[in-house]
């Protein structure tokens, strides 16, 4: 009888240990709430073209995700918003600029989003993940559909994360075509962001 | 003498290496003229339109504020105009019959009245000019009252032609013509290269790739032959190239360029170089030397190092230390200058600068300290 008890208890553990190791969110089950933090926060951009290459960062991400189920961190969803009138590039009439009609009109749009609709965790080192978000990024007013590489670290004792990301955005894709003859020779046609999230647990 | 006054004590502004630095952009992103100076692009002129202490919509001049470009004719002119107006002590101090040193009169003169004109003729050849009026009532020996080029440029990546009268590309472009980089100090009445110095010849440019930018020319000396007539004839074939490194590290937001240029003609032979460093909000600070020798023996080197600092984007602090020193062995003499100048670069209004300097201009013989003040309107 203790031998088939000790059997069973090892299957159940053997069962146990795949469900968490898919998932950095180590000892915790249940759902989880996250909101980023704004202050800490940091996403910057490189427009590389030709003629000029424009560094810059927006400052103010915001938002909120749920993992529905922290064993299982597949099903989260929430949404990722950057508001345009903090991007800076590092002159106030270029950043200016930026903001115009011609570019990213955030009179109109007034925010960058990211709608996460999923999460797909590839790889899981203790309480560090690495996958891909699934979802969709407006800019401009416009939507496409977009994986992003992600990499993940939980802070169990804080219960806070930390997400880096890199991926690029192609100003085609939402519509954004700028001064006749700017976009390719002087502005990238695709820039690329490094984006890096701190998020709270409520 | 007119010649002379303004070469010692005038200032007059043609294009902000700073502005490159701490943006990290190259001077054609802001100018016509890729080596930076007078007609500016759309781009350029967006980038001042609206800075100053107070805006024009604040003054009632919506329209002007709100102007978009300076470009007609759906893009295919775009205009502009220089005007500086510079009051300063103009010539050399002299020794009175008492043994006491007398400084000029502070004069106004005015320096600059340049209208500009771009002509896109098809999506690959342009041609641009401007004429100096101001230049009908003084002018520097070798100073040419023009420029005028056509280029053909097919895109960013390729090179681009210009043929015309243009200025052979060395060094920096610098703002302030009477730097000791262009001067003689064996000879300090004159420039050895006159303010907006142009020549008839082409110039290829290169700036295909954001890191790296090149240039190289060949023209027929007319106007060096006047400013520097003891090592270049008439006629002398020039020869110039430069060579430029535009490393920008994101990371840091730091910006730089460093970079070198030869020039040959006639007799004469420069070599120089220059190196910057810039950041945004923070300001910059620039380098550069150059290096001449003549046949006859005549060998000078002049350096500066520059720095500023935006207080705000309309109001830059500025100073800058040069020196220069020459010698030749023919008259078996030599000569130094060295010159400090402190100043603020301060835009009240969109499109309208006040640049009040100390400037300390010393030789072996005078000492010529005082203020100058400089006002520059543009579009």
């Amino acid at each position: 009888m203790r031998t088939l008890i000790a059997t069973f208890s090892l299957v159940l553990a053997a069962l146990a240990v795949p469900a968490f190791a898919d998932t950095p969110f180590t000892g915790k089950t249940g759902a989880l709430t996250f909101t980023v933090d704004s202050g800490k926060s940091q996403i910057k951009f490189l427009s590389e073209a030709p003629a000029e290459k424009i560094p810059g960062t927006a400052d103010g991400a915001g938002g909120e995700f749920k993992v529905a189920d922290a064993t299982a961190p597949g099903g989260t969803s929430g949404k990722i918003i950057i508001p345009v009138a903090r991007m800076k590039t590092g002159n106030d009439m270029r950043d200016k600029h930026l903001q115009s009609a011609e570019w990213l009109n955030a009179a109109a749009n007034p925010n960058i989003t990211f709608d996460i609709e999923r999460v797909e965790i590839t790889k899981v080192d203790g309480n560090r993940a690495s996958g891909k978000a699934h979802g969709k990024f407006t800019l401009n007013g416009k939507s496409v559909a977009k994986d992003m590489t992600i990499d993940i670290a939980y802070a169990a004792d804080k219960n806070a994360l930390k997400i880096t990301s890199r991926f690029k955005v192609s100003l085609r894709d939402h519509d954004i075509k700028g001064k006749a003859g700017i976009v390719g020779a002087k502005v990238g046609e695709v820039i690329e962001v490094d984006a890096t999230l701190y998020a709270n647990s409520k | 003498m007119t010649a002379l006054a303004c070469s010692l004590a005038a200032s007059s502004a043609w294009a902000l290496p700073r502005m490159s630095l701490t943006i990290g952009s190259r001077c054609s992103n802001c100018h016509v003229n890729p080596q930076g100076s007078g007609l500016r692009t759309d781009s350029g002129f967006y980038s001042t339109a609206q800075n100053g202490a107070i805006t024009w919509e604040q003054v009632g001049w919506q329209k002007f504020h709100d102007m978009p470009d300076n470009q007609l004719a759906d893009g295919r002119l775009t205009v502009g105009f220089d005007s500086r107006l510079q009051m300063a002590r103009l010539g050399a101090p002299h020794w009175s019959d008492d043994g006491e040193l007398v400084t000029p009169d502070r004069l106004v003169i005015p320096m600059q009245m340049a209208p500009a004109l771009s002509v896109k003729i098809t999506d690959w050849l342009s041609a641009t000019g401007s004429y100096n009026v101001s230049t009908l009532q003084h002018s520097y020996l070798g100073q040419s009252p023009y420029d005028a080029w056509l280029q053909i440029k097919t895109s960013q990546e390729m090179p681009s032609l210009r043929v015309g009268m243009i200025q052979p590309t060395i060094g920096m472009r610098h703002d302030d013509h009477t730097m000791l980089l262009r001067r003689n100090p064996l000879n300090p009445g004159l420039p050895m290269i006159a303010p907006n110095w142009n020549e008839l010849g082409a110039e290829v440019t290169y700036e295909g790739q954001h890191w790296i930018s090149a240039e190289a020319g060949v023209f027929m000396a007319n106007n060096l032959a006047l400013s520097d007539s003891g090592a270049v004839k008439k006629g002398d074939l020039i020869t110039s190239a430069r060579l430029t490194l535009w490393p920008q590290l994101e990371d840091y937001g730091l910006n730089s360029w460093i970079g070198g240029s030869f020039l040959k003609a006639g007799d004469l032979t420069l070599v120089g170089s220059h190196i910057g460093l810039g950041k945004p909000y923070w300001g910059a600070l620039q380098a550069e030397m150059v290096m001449t020798q003549t046949a006859a023996n005549r060998d000078m080197l002049s350096w500066m190092i520059h720095a500023s600092h935006p207080l705000k984007e309309w109001f830059v602090l500025e100073a800058r230390y040069e020196k220069s020193t020459g010698s030749t062995s023919v008259a078996n003499s030599n000569a130094e200058m060295t010159s400090l100048v402190a100043g603020v670069q301060f835009i009240p209004l969109p499109n309208v600068e006040l640049r009040p300097e100390y400037r300390v201009l010393t030789t072996k013989d005078w000492k010529l300290a005082q203020w100058a003040l400089q006002l520059h309107l543009w579009f």
